[in-house]
């Protein structure tokens, strides 16, 4: 999957609930807004609930790490994601990181194909040089900001939620309720899938 | 309205329907009607190359078995080295995961030609046991790479162009930081392309097929087939 296919994925799931109907907007629609038709006439949500969609957990072993991915769309007022909670038992710990580049290990010329999967973001700063060919790692980031009516995509070379010290094996197919907390904006209960990028 | 609720799709289900949302999404290009990248003829790899092609043929290491490892491939295949670290929750397993789709992407034929090597850039934290359970996760046949002489990882990450750094982080785990590309040895034992993290898999995966078809960058020889000078004039160096 690439970052162009995830975010047309992404807009597909955010813009058309019915999953086939992404297709069509997969297929001939390049524009990044999303269907303003998802947020409207919702009287349920507060106006700065944000919405969370495509969440999906990397498969992962007992002992080992691993990493929650996910699409968030703010509402009318900017937000700030700043907890998620695993269900007791699952992990030692969870934080919010973001992989970035840091300094440039190397002189060479880099030469990016299309479509990658990984890097750049729409949204925040640093992931957008993921692929300059420096050196990468991982920071802990106290909070990911929502802006609103925008969108941030938690995916791989940006930001995640890495779970640290998995207290059991995670397996493709599982289901990983996931608890988000944001400020404003209150908890949101979503459902990640744990599966193969 | 959650959003969420599109998750009330059986499991199962949505797997196959997100499957197949991409699969279309290939198959009629989505993603973009400029992607130039895609249209470049054959002589372009989506990896890139050092010129000359670093050799890495006279490099070994330690495997988690106590073997020692060459990093050339076998006749006529193509070696693949990550240097990663299995605490790595984002980075390392996308291009493992990438290789993994990648070579179950070839000809049955072909897989056998392709082994993948991980060496492991945090070995304090990665015991052989651990790194072997991590590569093999995605590859079955992959091999664990691991030594604590720091001097002899360094050197050999630096005959691939490779680059790390752990330090002590702030809450006790180390933070590692590492250059993340993933290398592909031909028989020789020349690095003879180098992906950075970044590249879409399945350009990954046309790369890879034509390595193993003897394809080689420009200005990079062709494969062992070609009959090469038993030294190298340019170089000095034998051809081994």
């Amino acid at each position: 999957m690439t970052t162009q296919r995830f975010r047309h994925l992404a807009v597909a799931l955010l813009g058309v609930t019915v999953l086939p109907l992404g297709l069509v907007a997969c297929g001939n629609d390049s524009s990044d807004g999303a269907d303003p038709s998802t947020t409207a006439g919702d009287p349920g949500s507060t106006a700065s609930a944000p919405k969370v969609t495509d969440a999906w957990a990397r498969p992962g072993t007992a002992g080992g790490n691993t990493a929650v991915y996910m699409t968030i769309t703010g509402g009318a007022e900017a937000t700030k994601l700043v907890k998620v909670e695993l269900p007791s038992g699952t992990a030692s710990s969870v934080e919010l990181h973001e992989t970035s580049v840091s300094g440039s290990g190397s002189s060479t010329t880099m030469k990016m194909d299309e479509g990658s999967e990984m890097g750049g973001m729409d949204q925040g700063s640093g992931a957008g040089s993921s692929m300059s060919g420096g050196m990468m790692g991982m920071k802990a980031v106290d909070a990911i900001e929502v802006p609103a009516d925008g969108t941030v995509e938690l995916k791989p070379g940006g930001y995640h939620v890495m779970v640290m010290d998995l207290q059991k094996d995670l397996t493709a197919g599982e289901s990983l309720p996931v608890t988000l907390t944001f400020e404003p904006g209150g908890t949101v209960e979503v459902t990640a899938t744990v599966r193969e990028p | 309205m959650q959003d969420v609720k599109s998750a009330s799709i059986p499991r199962r289900v949505a797997t196959v329907v997100v499957v197949a949302v991409l699969t279309a999404g290939w198959a009629a290009g989505c993603g973009g009607g400029d992607t130039a990248g895609s249209s470049t003829t054959a002589a372009e790899f989506s990896g890139y190359t050092r010129t000359p092609a670093p050799s890495v043929a006279s490099v070994t290491l330690p495997s988690a078995d106590g073997t020692e490892v060459g990093f050339a491939a076998s006749p006529g295949g193509v070696r693949l080295v990550y240097f990663g670290y299995t605490s790595c929750p984002d980075v390392c397993p996308t291009t493992l995961s990438d290789v993994k789709r990648a070579i179950a992407s070839l000809p049955e034929a072909d897989r056998p030609k392709v082994s993948v090597d991980m060496v492991s850039i945090d070995p304090a934290r990665d015991t052989a046991e651990k790194l072997t359970q991590y590569v093999t996760t995605f590859v079955p046949t992959g091999v664990a790479v691991r030594t604590d002489d720091d001097a002899r990882l360094r050197a050999a990450a630096r005959a691939f162009g490779a680059d790390y750094e752990v330090t002590p982080g702030a809450d006790g785990n180390p933070e590692v930081i590492h250059t993340a590309e993933l290398y592909a040895v031909d028989d020789q034992g020349r690095v003879v392309l180098i992906w950075p993290f970044g590249t879409a898999r399945d350009a990954l995966a046309r790369d890879l097929r034509r390595l193993l078809a003897g394809e080689r960058p420009r200005g990079v020889a062709g494969p062992s087939t070609t009959p090469r000078p038993t030294a190298d004039p340019s170089t000095g160096q034998p051809a081994s």
